[in-house]
Protein backbone atom coordinates (compact mmCIF):
# COMPACT_ATOMS: atom_id res chain seq x y z
CA UNK A 1 0.00 0.00 0.00
CA UNK A 2 2.41 2.59 1.26
CA UNK A 3 4.68 1.90 -2.24
CA UNK A 4 1.51 2.51 -3.99
CA UNK A 5 1.15 5.45 -2.26
CA UNK A 6 4.84 6.95 -3.11
CA UNK A 7 5.06 6.01 -6.54
CA UNK A 8 1.56 7.89 -6.85
CA UNK A 9 3.36 10.80 -5.00
CA UNK A 10 6.15 10.75 -7.64
CA UNK A 11 3.82 10.50 -10.63
CA UNK A 12 1.49 13.20 -9.44
CA UNK A 13 4.59 15.62 -8.59
CA UNK A 14 5.92 15.05 -12.03
CA UNK A 15 2.07 15.79 -12.90
CA UNK A 16 2.47 19.47 -11.04
CA UNK A 17 5.64 20.45 -12.56
CA UNK A 18 4.23 19.73 -16.06
CA UNK A 19 1.74 22.55 -15.51
CA UNK A 20 -1.44 20.28 -13.82
CA UNK A 21 -3.44 21.18 -11.41
CA UNK A 22 -3.59 19.35 -7.94
CA UNK A 23 -7.22 17.87 -9.48
CA UNK A 24 -5.79 16.85 -12.73
CA UNK A 25 -3.15 15.12 -11.39
CA UNK A 26 -5.28 13.10 -8.69
CA UNK A 27 -7.95 11.65 -10.93
CA UNK A 28 -5.07 9.47 -12.03
CA UNK A 29 -5.41 7.95 -7.94
CA UNK A 30 -9.04 8.29 -6.74
CA UNK A 31 -8.71 6.21 -4.20
CA UNK A 32 -5.40 7.83 -2.62
CA UNK A 33 -6.68 11.24 -3.16
CA UNK A 34 -7.49 11.94 0.45
CA UNK A 35 -3.93 10.90 1.73
CA UNK A 36 -2.21 12.50 -1.55
CA UNK A 37 -3.74 16.33 -1.40
CA UNK A 38 -2.51 17.72 1.25
CA UNK A 39 0.94 16.71 0.61
CA UNK A 40 0.94 17.47 -2.85
CA UNK A 41 -0.37 20.99 -1.61
CA UNK A 42 2.92 21.01 0.76
CA UNK A 43 5.00 20.52 -1.99
CA UNK A 44 3.65 23.57 -4.05
CA UNK A 45 4.19 25.55 -1.09
CA UNK A 46 7.60 24.29 -0.97
CA UNK A 47 8.40 24.82 -4.15
CA UNK A 48 7.84 28.37 -3.73
CA UNK A 49 10.93 28.61 -1.40
CA UNK A 50 13.64 27.92 -4.14
CA UNK A 51 14.22 30.01 -7.19
CA UNK A 52 14.29 33.49 -5.43
CA UNK A 53 16.99 35.42 -6.96
CA UNK A 54 20.59 36.08 -5.48
CA UNK A 55 21.16 38.95 -3.45
CA UNK A 56 22.63 41.67 -5.04
CA UNK A 57 26.89 41.72 -4.49
CA UNK A 58 26.61 38.35 -2.71
CA UNK A 59 28.49 36.42 -5.59
CA UNK A 60 31.47 38.92 -6.37
CA UNK A 61 31.91 39.28 -2.61
CA UNK A 62 32.39 35.17 -2.34
CA UNK A 63 34.48 35.01 -5.11
CA UNK A 64 36.60 37.36 -3.83
CA UNK A 65 36.85 35.84 -0.46
CA UNK A 66 37.86 32.47 -2.06
CA UNK A 67 40.89 33.38 -4.38
CA UNK A 68 41.95 35.30 -1.44
CA UNK A 69 42.17 32.13 0.24
CA UNK A 70 43.56 30.43 -2.88
CA UNK A 71 45.98 32.88 -2.92
CA UNK A 72 47.57 31.78 0.50
CA UNK A 73 47.22 28.73 -0.04
CA UNK A 74 49.45 28.74 -2.78
CA UNK A 75 52.03 31.04 -0.27
CA UNK A 76 52.00 28.41 1.72
CA UNK A 77 52.78 25.73 -0.39
CA UNK A 78 55.43 27.58 -1.86
CA UNK A 79 56.81 28.32 1.43
CA UNK A 80 60.25 27.72 2.08
CA UNK A 81 61.92 24.48 2.77
CA UNK A 82 63.44 25.15 5.69
CA UNK A 83 59.81 25.10 7.49
CA UNK A 84 59.03 21.83 6.44
CA UNK A 85 62.47 20.65 7.93
CA UNK A 86 61.47 22.22 10.83
CA UNK A 87 58.38 20.06 11.02
CA UNK A 88 59.29 17.17 10.60
CA UNK A 89 62.71 17.09 12.13
CA UNK A 90 61.44 14.88 15.20
CA UNK A 91 60.35 12.55 12.59
CA UNK A 92 63.43 12.99 10.67
CA UNK A 93 65.17 12.12 14.37
CA UNK A 94 62.96 9.22 14.90
CA UNK A 95 64.05 7.69 11.55
CA UNK A 96 67.48 8.18 12.33
CA UNK A 97 67.56 6.43 15.50
CA UNK A 98 65.10 3.55 13.68
CA UNK A 99 68.38 3.31 10.93
CA UNK A 100 70.90 3.37 13.51
CA UNK A 101 69.52 0.62 15.55
CA UNK A 102 68.55 -1.49 12.43
CA UNK A 103 72.16 -0.66 11.21
CA UNK A 104 73.32 -2.56 14.28
CA UNK A 105 72.28 -5.48 13.13
CA UNK A 106 73.83 -5.14 9.95
CA UNK A 107 70.70 -4.50 8.13
CA UNK A 108 72.26 -1.31 6.33
CA UNK A 109 75.39 -2.81 5.72
CA UNK A 110 73.97 -5.64 4.14
CA UNK A 111 71.76 -2.96 1.92
CA UNK A 112 75.36 -1.64 0.56
CA UNK A 113 75.20 -4.07 -2.45
CA UNK A 114 71.48 -4.56 -2.97
CA UNK A 115 69.87 -3.46 -6.69
CA UNK A 116 67.26 -1.97 -7.53
CA UNK A 117 64.24 -5.25 -7.10
CA UNK A 118 65.98 -6.37 -4.23
CA UNK A 119 64.55 -7.02 -1.06
CA UNK A 120 66.82 -4.27 0.49
CA UNK A 121 67.23 -1.80 -2.02
CA UNK A 122 64.40 0.55 0.11
CA UNK A 123 66.74 0.28 3.08
CA UNK A 124 69.73 1.12 0.95
CA UNK A 125 68.21 4.11 -0.31
CA UNK A 126 66.25 5.34 3.01
CA UNK A 127 69.92 5.71 4.12
CA UNK A 128 70.84 7.31 1.77
CA UNK A 129 68.20 9.94 2.23
CA UNK A 130 69.24 10.56 5.72
CA UNK A 131 72.81 10.35 5.54
CA UNK A 132 71.38 13.67 2.43
CA UNK A 133 69.27 15.13 4.89
CA UNK A 134 71.82 15.50 8.11
CA UNK A 135 74.61 16.99 5.43
CA UNK A 136 74.24 20.64 5.81
CA UNK A 137 77.81 21.37 4.37
CA UNK A 138 76.87 21.96 0.77
CA UNK A 139 80.37 20.92 -0.24
CA UNK A 140 79.61 17.62 1.61
CA UNK A 141 76.20 17.72 0.17
CA UNK A 142 76.82 18.04 -3.56
CA UNK A 143 80.35 14.86 -3.22
CA UNK A 144 77.39 12.77 -1.19
CA UNK A 145 74.82 13.28 -4.41
CA UNK A 146 77.79 12.96 -6.45
CA UNK A 147 78.52 9.40 -4.90
CA UNK A 148 74.72 8.26 -5.33
CA UNK A 149 73.94 9.09 -8.59
CA UNK A 150 77.38 7.39 -9.45
CA UNK A 151 75.71 4.44 -7.44
CA UNK A 152 73.02 4.15 -9.34
CA UNK A 153 74.91 3.93 -12.66
CA UNK A 154 77.02 1.25 -10.99
CA UNK A 155 73.72 -0.73 -9.62
CA UNK A 156 72.10 -0.63 -13.68
CA UNK A 157 75.22 -1.50 -14.79
CA UNK A 158 74.74 -4.80 -12.70
CA UNK A 159 71.56 -5.15 -13.52
CA UNK A 160 72.45 -5.19 -16.97
CA UNK A 161 75.17 -6.84 -16.83
CA UNK A 162 72.76 -10.03 -14.53
CA UNK A 163 69.97 -9.89 -17.14
CA UNK A 164 67.31 -8.88 -14.92
CA UNK A 165 64.44 -6.61 -15.89
CA UNK A 166 63.59 -3.98 -12.80
CA UNK A 167 62.42 -0.36 -12.56
CA UNK A 168 64.96 2.26 -12.18
CA UNK A 169 65.95 6.01 -12.68
CA UNK A 170 69.47 7.40 -12.93
CA UNK A 171 70.95 10.85 -14.07
CA UNK A 172 73.86 11.28 -16.46
CA UNK A 173 75.37 12.65 -19.30
CA UNK A 174 74.07 11.72 -22.95
CA UNK A 175 77.53 10.95 -24.95
CA UNK A 176 76.02 9.53 -28.41
CA UNK A 177 72.53 9.38 -29.79
CA UNK A 178 70.43 8.02 -32.47
CA UNK A 179 66.93 8.00 -33.67
CA UNK A 180 66.33 4.57 -31.61
CA UNK A 181 69.14 4.54 -29.05
CA UNK A 182 71.12 7.00 -26.59
CA UNK A 183 74.08 6.63 -24.44
CA UNK A 184 73.63 8.21 -21.11
CA UNK A 185 76.90 8.10 -19.25
CA UNK A 186 77.84 4.75 -20.85
CA UNK A 187 74.52 3.07 -20.12
CA UNK A 188 72.61 2.50 -23.15
CA UNK A 189 68.99 3.67 -23.33
CA UNK A 190 66.66 2.68 -26.03
CA UNK A 191 64.50 5.14 -27.14
CA UNK A 192 60.84 4.21 -27.94
CA UNK A 193 57.45 5.44 -29.49
CA UNK A 194 56.31 5.75 -26.05
CA UNK A 195 59.06 7.56 -24.63
CA UNK A 196 58.23 10.37 -23.46
CA UNK A 197 60.79 13.71 -23.88
CA UNK A 198 60.67 16.66 -21.41
CA UNK A 199 61.95 19.67 -20.96
CA UNK A 200 64.33 21.49 -23.37
CA UNK A 201 65.95 19.46 -26.43
CA UNK A 202 68.48 17.26 -25.91
CA UNK A 203 71.38 16.97 -27.67
CA UNK A 204 75.30 15.05 -27.07
CA UNK A 205 76.67 16.48 -23.72
CA UNK A 206 72.81 17.26 -22.20
CA UNK A 207 72.64 16.16 -18.70
CA UNK A 208 69.07 14.18 -18.68
CA UNK A 209 67.40 11.72 -16.03
CA UNK A 210 65.92 8.86 -17.40
CA UNK A 211 63.07 7.18 -15.83
CA UNK A 212 63.02 3.29 -17.36
CA UNK A 213 63.53 -0.31 -16.99
CA UNK A 214 66.44 -2.36 -17.52
CA UNK A 215 66.00 -5.05 -20.16
CA UNK A 216 66.88 -8.13 -21.20
CA UNK A 217 68.89 -6.58 -24.46
CA UNK A 218 71.39 -4.93 -22.26
CA UNK A 219 70.11 -1.87 -22.35
CA UNK A 220 67.54 0.34 -20.88
CA UNK A 221 64.29 0.94 -22.55
CA UNK A 222 63.37 4.85 -21.43
CA UNK A 223 59.86 5.39 -20.65
CA UNK A 224 60.77 9.01 -19.65
CA UNK A 225 63.43 11.33 -20.37
CA UNK A 226 63.75 14.58 -18.62
CA UNK A 227 66.29 17.55 -19.01
CA UNK A 228 68.31 18.21 -15.96
CA UNK A 229 68.42 21.78 -14.26
CA UNK A 230 72.15 23.09 -14.38
CA UNK A 231 74.04 22.72 -11.01
CA UNK A 232 72.77 19.37 -10.40
CA UNK A 233 75.64 17.14 -9.39
CA UNK A 234 75.98 14.33 -12.15
CA UNK A 235 78.49 12.01 -12.92
CA UNK A 236 80.71 12.77 -15.94
CA UNK A 237 80.53 10.28 -18.58
CA UNK A 238 83.81 8.10 -19.39
CA UNK A 239 85.70 8.75 -22.94
CA UNK A 240 85.50 5.65 -24.54
CA UNK A 241 88.81 4.53 -24.30
CA UNK A 242 88.69 4.29 -21.11
CA UNK A 243 86.13 1.74 -21.01
CA UNK A 244 89.53 -0.57 -22.28
CA UNK A 245 91.56 -2.59 -19.58
CA UNK A 246 94.15 -0.44 -18.66
CA UNK A 247 97.42 -1.15 -18.22
CA UNK A 248 98.98 1.89 -17.99
CA UNK A 249 101.40 1.83 -14.93
CA UNK A 250 101.28 5.60 -14.60
CA UNK A 251 98.36 7.32 -12.84
CA UNK A 252 96.95 9.48 -15.68
CA UNK A 253 93.65 7.61 -15.96
CA UNK A 254 90.94 8.15 -13.79
CA UNK A 255 91.01 6.18 -10.69
CA UNK A 256 88.97 5.12 -7.78
CA UNK A 257 91.73 6.12 -5.55
CA UNK A 258 91.01 9.40 -3.28
CA UNK A 259 93.23 12.11 -2.35
CA UNK A 260 92.16 12.14 1.27
CA UNK A 261 94.41 13.70 4.14
CA UNK A 262 96.16 11.20 5.36
CA UNK A 263 99.45 10.40 7.61
CA UNK A 264 100.50 7.48 5.91
CA UNK A 265 101.24 8.14 2.49
CA UNK A 266 104.10 6.86 1.66
CA UNK A 267 104.27 8.00 -1.82
CA UNK A 268 103.86 11.53 -0.67
CA UNK A 269 107.26 12.78 -1.05
CA UNK A 270 106.35 16.47 0.75
CA UNK A 271 107.65 15.60 3.89
CA UNK A 272 104.92 17.07 5.50
CA UNK A 273 103.65 15.40 8.83
CA UNK A 274 100.59 17.35 9.49
CA UNK A 275 97.44 15.26 8.57
CA UNK A 276 96.04 17.97 6.31
CA UNK A 277 98.14 20.03 4.12
CA UNK A 278 99.87 17.31 2.33
CA UNK A 279 101.12 18.12 -1.26
CA UNK A 280 99.70 15.74 -3.88
CA UNK A 281 98.80 16.27 -7.83
CA UNK A 282 95.80 14.54 -9.16
CA UNK A 283 94.14 14.26 -12.46
CA UNK A 284 90.32 13.91 -13.56
CA UNK A 285 87.71 15.57 -15.02
CA UNK A 286 86.19 18.85 -14.49
CA UNK A 287 82.26 18.17 -14.02
CA UNK A 288 81.11 21.63 -13.09
CA UNK A 289 82.36 24.85 -12.22
CA UNK A 290 81.28 27.18 -9.60
CA UNK A 291 83.03 30.25 -9.00
CA UNK A 292 86.55 28.58 -7.13
CA UNK A 293 84.71 25.33 -6.72
CA UNK A 294 85.21 22.97 -8.98
CA UNK A 295 83.79 19.67 -9.01
CA UNK A 296 86.28 17.65 -10.39
CA UNK A 297 85.45 13.52 -10.58
CA UNK A 298 82.80 14.05 -7.96
CA UNK A 299 85.36 15.82 -5.81
CA UNK A 300 85.24 19.43 -4.76
CA UNK A 301 88.26 21.06 -5.45
CA UNK A 302 88.97 24.60 -4.08
CA UNK A 303 91.04 27.06 -7.07
CA UNK A 304 90.97 30.14 -5.23
CA UNK A 305 94.51 31.48 -5.16
CA UNK A 306 95.54 28.73 -7.95
CA UNK A 307 97.94 29.42 -11.04
CA UNK A 308 95.44 28.00 -13.39
CA UNK A 309 97.44 27.08 -16.94
CA UNK A 310 94.78 26.66 -20.00
CA UNK A 311 91.33 27.41 -20.25
CA UNK A 312 89.02 25.65 -17.67
CA UNK A 313 85.68 23.80 -18.97
CA UNK A 314 83.30 21.27 -17.95
CA UNK A 315 84.33 18.00 -19.41
CA UNK A 316 87.92 19.39 -19.83
CA UNK A 317 90.74 16.84 -18.46
CA UNK A 318 92.85 18.73 -15.53
CA UNK A 319 95.79 17.76 -13.66
CA UNK A 320 95.80 19.68 -10.02
CA UNK A 321 98.57 19.99 -7.87
CA UNK A 322 97.49 21.14 -4.10
CA UNK A 323 96.93 19.48 -0.59
CA UNK A 324 93.41 18.74 1.78
CA UNK A 325 92.75 21.44 4.17
CA UNK A 326 91.88 21.07 7.95
CA UNK A 327 88.27 20.47 6.64
CA UNK A 328 89.21 17.88 3.92
CA UNK A 329 88.48 20.56 1.19
CA UNK A 330 91.09 19.91 -1.62
CA UNK A 331 92.55 23.36 -2.41
CA UNK A 332 94.85 23.54 -5.58
CA UNK A 333 98.10 25.50 -5.97
CA UNK A 334 98.17 24.36 -9.49
CA UNK A 335 96.34 23.38 -12.18
CA UNK A 336 96.70 22.32 -15.54
CA UNK A 337 94.00 22.10 -18.20
CA UNK A 338 94.63 19.02 -20.10
CA UNK A 339 97.24 16.13 -20.43
CA UNK A 340 100.34 18.12 -20.10
CA UNK A 341 100.79 18.25 -16.32
CA UNK A 342 99.93 14.42 -16.03
CA UNK A 343 102.66 12.12 -16.11
CA UNK A 344 102.54 8.30 -15.72
CA UNK A 345 105.64 8.58 -14.39
CA UNK A 346 104.92 10.84 -11.45
CA UNK A 347 104.89 8.96 -8.55
CA UNK A 348 103.28 11.70 -6.87
CA UNK A 349 100.42 11.58 -9.30
CA UNK A 350 96.82 10.79 -7.72
CA UNK A 351 92.99 10.90 -9.56
CA UNK A 352 89.97 12.67 -7.51
CA UNK A 353 86.98 10.56 -6.74
CA UNK A 354 84.18 10.13 -4.70
CA UNK A 355 84.92 6.21 -3.76
CA UNK A 356 85.29 5.97 0.04
CA UNK A 357 85.76 2.55 -0.10
CA UNK A 358 88.88 2.59 -1.64
CA UNK A 359 91.71 -0.04 -0.95
CA UNK A 360 95.47 0.97 -1.54
CA UNK A 361 96.41 -2.53 -2.33
CA UNK A 362 93.94 -3.62 -4.70
CA UNK A 363 93.05 -0.94 -7.60
CA UNK A 364 90.42 -3.82 -8.58
CA UNK A 365 87.62 -1.13 -7.70
CA UNK A 366 88.95 0.87 -10.78
CA UNK A 367 84.77 2.29 -12.19
CA UNK A 368 86.40 3.22 -15.17
CA UNK A 369 88.31 0.11 -15.91
CA UNK A 370 85.98 -2.99 -14.31
CA UNK A 371 88.13 -5.56 -16.00
CA UNK A 372 91.31 -3.77 -14.86
CA UNK A 373 94.36 -6.08 -14.39
CA UNK A 374 95.05 -6.46 -10.76
CA UNK A 375 98.83 -6.83 -11.67
CA UNK A 376 98.92 -3.69 -13.40
CA UNK A 377 100.06 -1.92 -10.05
CA UNK A 378 100.25 0.88 -11.94
CA UNK A 379 99.13 3.57 -9.38
CA UNK A 380 101.23 2.51 -6.60
CA UNK A 381 99.29 5.79 -5.43
CA UNK A 382 98.96 6.75 -2.34
CA UNK A 383 96.16 6.03 -0.08
CA UNK A 384 95.40 8.58 2.19
CA UNK A 385 92.78 6.75 3.90
CA UNK A 386 93.36 6.57 8.06
CA UNK B 1 43.18 10.73 -24.73
CA UNK B 2 41.08 13.89 -24.68
CA UNK B 3 40.41 15.35 -20.49
CA UNK B 4 36.91 16.05 -20.02
CA UNK B 5 36.31 20.22 -19.07
CA UNK B 6 35.57 18.63 -15.99
CA UNK B 7 38.55 16.58 -14.88
CA UNK B 8 40.47 20.12 -15.87
CA UNK B 9 38.33 21.68 -13.46
CA UNK B 10 39.66 19.59 -10.96
CA UNK B 11 43.11 19.72 -12.42
CA UNK B 12 43.09 23.86 -12.30
CA UNK B 13 41.45 23.65 -8.54
CA UNK B 14 44.70 20.94 -7.47
CA UNK B 15 47.03 23.03 -8.59
CA UNK B 16 45.07 26.26 -7.42
CA UNK B 17 44.99 27.87 -10.57
CA UNK B 18 43.26 31.00 -10.29
CA UNK B 19 40.88 30.60 -13.55
CA UNK B 20 39.94 27.60 -13.05
CA UNK B 21 38.89 28.38 -9.03
CA UNK B 22 36.96 31.31 -10.38
CA UNK B 23 35.45 29.35 -13.20
CA UNK B 24 34.26 26.65 -11.31
CA UNK B 25 32.78 29.78 -8.32
CA UNK B 26 30.84 31.31 -10.82
CA UNK B 27 29.05 28.02 -12.69
CA UNK B 28 28.40 26.13 -9.13
CA UNK B 29 27.95 28.88 -6.64
CA UNK B 30 24.36 29.98 -6.99
CA UNK B 31 23.32 26.22 -7.00
CA UNK B 32 25.12 26.04 -3.56
CA UNK B 33 23.80 29.11 -2.29
CA UNK B 34 20.01 28.49 -3.21
CA UNK B 35 20.26 25.28 -1.59
CA UNK B 36 22.02 26.52 1.66
CA UNK B 37 19.25 29.49 1.61
CA UNK B 38 16.47 27.08 0.84
CA UNK B 39 17.62 25.17 3.85
CA UNK B 40 18.19 27.77 6.37
CA UNK B 41 15.74 30.74 5.39
CA UNK B 42 19.07 32.65 6.19
CA UNK B 43 20.48 34.96 3.46
CA UNK B 44 23.67 36.01 6.09
CA UNK B 45 24.08 32.22 7.39
CA UNK B 46 23.42 31.08 3.57
CA UNK B 47 26.49 33.50 2.13
CA UNK B 48 28.78 32.33 4.88
CA UNK B 49 28.02 28.69 4.75
CA UNK B 50 28.64 28.85 0.40
CA UNK B 51 31.84 30.71 1.02
CA UNK B 52 32.70 27.79 3.47
CA UNK B 53 31.47 24.93 0.74
CA UNK B 54 34.20 26.51 -1.90
CA UNK B 55 37.02 26.93 0.63
CA UNK B 56 36.64 23.25 1.71
CA UNK B 57 37.06 22.15 -1.82
CA UNK B 58 40.36 23.59 -2.46
CA UNK B 59 41.56 22.22 1.13
CA UNK B 60 40.11 18.72 -0.23
CA UNK B 61 41.69 19.06 -3.19
CA UNK B 62 45.09 19.78 -2.09
CA UNK B 63 44.95 16.71 -0.17
CA UNK B 64 43.73 14.72 -2.68
CA UNK B 65 40.61 14.13 -1.31
CA UNK B 66 38.42 16.24 -3.07
CA UNK B 67 35.72 14.95 -5.59
CA UNK B 68 36.73 12.81 -8.35
CA UNK B 69 34.01 13.25 -10.83
CA UNK B 70 30.31 14.84 -10.03
CA UNK B 71 32.19 18.50 -8.86
CA UNK B 72 28.09 19.31 -8.28
CA UNK B 73 27.35 16.81 -6.22
CA UNK B 74 30.25 16.86 -3.75
CA UNK B 75 29.37 20.74 -3.33
CA UNK B 76 25.66 19.91 -2.38
CA UNK B 77 27.09 17.21 0.10
CA UNK B 78 29.65 18.92 1.55
CA UNK B 79 26.80 22.21 2.24
CA UNK B 80 24.13 19.43 3.86
CA UNK B 81 27.14 18.41 5.79
CA UNK B 82 28.45 22.18 7.00
CA UNK B 83 24.72 22.72 7.25
CA UNK B 84 23.93 20.31 9.61
CA UNK B 85 26.85 21.08 12.03
CA UNK B 86 25.98 24.85 11.81
CA UNK B 87 22.18 23.70 13.08
CA UNK B 88 23.65 21.87 15.61
CA UNK B 89 25.47 24.98 17.02
CA UNK B 90 22.39 27.13 16.40
CA UNK B 91 20.16 24.35 18.77
CA UNK B 92 23.33 25.01 21.33
CA UNK B 93 23.79 28.41 20.77
CA UNK B 94 20.44 29.83 19.61
CA UNK B 95 20.73 33.45 17.85
CA UNK B 96 17.86 35.35 16.66
CA UNK B 97 18.36 37.02 13.14
CA UNK B 98 18.03 40.45 12.16
CA UNK B 99 17.20 40.63 8.96
CA UNK B 100 13.62 39.82 9.19
CA UNK B 101 12.48 41.10 12.59
CA UNK B 102 14.92 44.75 11.80
CA UNK B 103 11.75 45.53 8.91
CA UNK B 104 9.07 47.41 10.28
CA UNK B 105 5.93 45.46 8.88
CA UNK B 106 3.64 48.42 8.99
CA UNK B 107 6.14 49.67 5.72
CA UNK B 108 5.37 46.30 3.57
CA UNK B 109 2.42 45.79 1.40
CA UNK B 110 -0.25 43.36 2.92
CA UNK B 111 0.69 40.77 0.21
CA UNK B 112 4.55 40.75 0.92
CA UNK B 113 3.66 40.52 4.85
CA UNK B 114 1.09 37.70 3.87
CA UNK B 115 4.05 36.07 2.05
CA UNK B 116 6.76 36.02 4.48
CA UNK B 117 4.76 34.82 7.22
CA UNK B 118 3.71 31.84 5.15
CA UNK B 119 7.74 31.36 4.11
CA UNK B 120 8.40 31.96 7.86
CA UNK B 121 6.03 29.01 8.68
CA UNK B 122 7.66 26.97 6.46
CA UNK B 123 11.00 27.44 7.42
CA UNK B 124 9.66 26.91 10.89
CA UNK B 125 8.47 23.82 10.11
CA UNK B 126 11.60 22.98 7.69
CA UNK B 127 13.51 23.48 10.44
CA UNK B 128 11.79 20.38 12.18
CA UNK B 129 12.50 18.28 9.52
CA UNK B 130 15.28 15.53 9.71
CA UNK B 131 18.67 16.70 7.69
CA UNK B 132 18.38 14.23 5.34
CA UNK B 133 14.58 14.98 4.93
CA UNK B 134 16.29 18.78 4.47
CA UNK B 135 18.03 17.53 2.27
CA UNK B 136 15.54 15.91 -0.15
CA UNK B 137 13.60 18.37 -0.52
CA UNK B 138 16.21 20.76 -0.81
CA UNK B 139 17.09 18.61 -3.95
CA UNK B 140 14.29 18.42 -5.32
CA UNK B 141 12.08 21.43 -4.87
CA UNK B 142 14.77 24.39 -4.54
CA UNK B 143 17.14 22.95 -7.11
CA UNK B 144 15.14 20.79 -9.28
CA UNK B 145 16.82 17.83 -9.17
CA UNK B 146 14.61 14.83 -10.97
CA UNK B 147 13.75 11.97 -8.82
CA UNK B 148 16.51 9.85 -10.77
CA UNK B 149 19.49 12.70 -9.82
CA UNK B 150 18.37 13.26 -6.29
CA UNK B 151 18.59 9.48 -5.74
CA UNK B 152 22.52 9.67 -7.57
CA UNK B 153 23.23 12.65 -4.99
CA UNK B 154 22.04 10.90 -2.31
CA UNK B 155 23.68 7.57 -2.98
CA UNK B 156 20.09 6.04 -2.48
CA UNK B 157 17.68 4.05 -4.77
CA UNK B 158 14.94 5.74 -6.31
CA UNK B 159 12.59 3.81 -4.15
CA UNK B 160 14.41 4.94 -1.18
CA UNK B 161 14.43 8.59 -2.55
CA UNK B 162 10.14 7.93 -2.84
CA UNK B 163 9.55 7.05 0.51
CA UNK B 164 11.52 9.47 2.09
CA UNK B 165 10.24 12.49 0.21
CA UNK B 166 7.11 11.26 0.66
CA UNK B 167 8.02 11.22 4.68
CA UNK B 168 9.48 14.45 4.12
CA UNK B 169 6.31 16.35 2.84
CA UNK B 170 3.94 14.44 5.27
CA UNK B 171 6.11 15.97 8.16
CA UNK B 172 6.34 19.01 6.71
CA UNK B 173 3.07 19.27 6.57
CA UNK B 174 2.71 18.59 9.85
CA UNK B 175 4.80 20.97 10.73
CA UNK B 176 3.34 23.69 9.13
CA UNK B 177 0.26 22.99 11.04
CA UNK B 178 1.74 22.89 14.36
CA UNK B 179 3.68 26.13 13.23
CA UNK B 180 0.78 28.67 12.00
CA UNK B 181 -1.69 30.46 14.28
Amino acid sequence: MSERLFDALETCLQALEQGETIDAALARFPALAADLRPILETSLHARTLGGLPLPEGIQHRGRARLLQRAAEMREAKHAPRRSWLVQFRPLAVALMLVVFFLSGTGLVRASTTSLPGDNLYPVKRTWEDVRLLFTFEKVQRVNLEMEYETERLGEIGELLAEGRIEPISFSGYVTAQTDSQWTVSGIPVAITAQTVLSGEPVTVGTAVTVYGMTTLAGSVEAHSINTVPAGTPIPTPKPEDENEPDDDEGGESLQETEPRASSDNEANDSGQDSQSGEKSKVEGVIQSISGDIWIINGQSVDVNGAEIVGAPAPGATVTIEGYVDANGVFVATKVILGNSGGSGSDDNSDSLDGDSNDDKNDDSDNLDDSNNDSDSGGDDLPDHDD
Amino acid sequence: MTISPEQRELDGLRDLDPQAIGAVYDRYYRDVYCYVRYRLGDENAAEDISSDVFVRLLEASQRGRGPQTNLKSWLLGTASHILTDHIRRSYRCPTESLSENALDPLALPVDELERRERDRSLQDAMKQLTPEQQHVLALRFGEGYSLEETAAILKKNVNAVKSLQFRALASLQRGIGEVSP
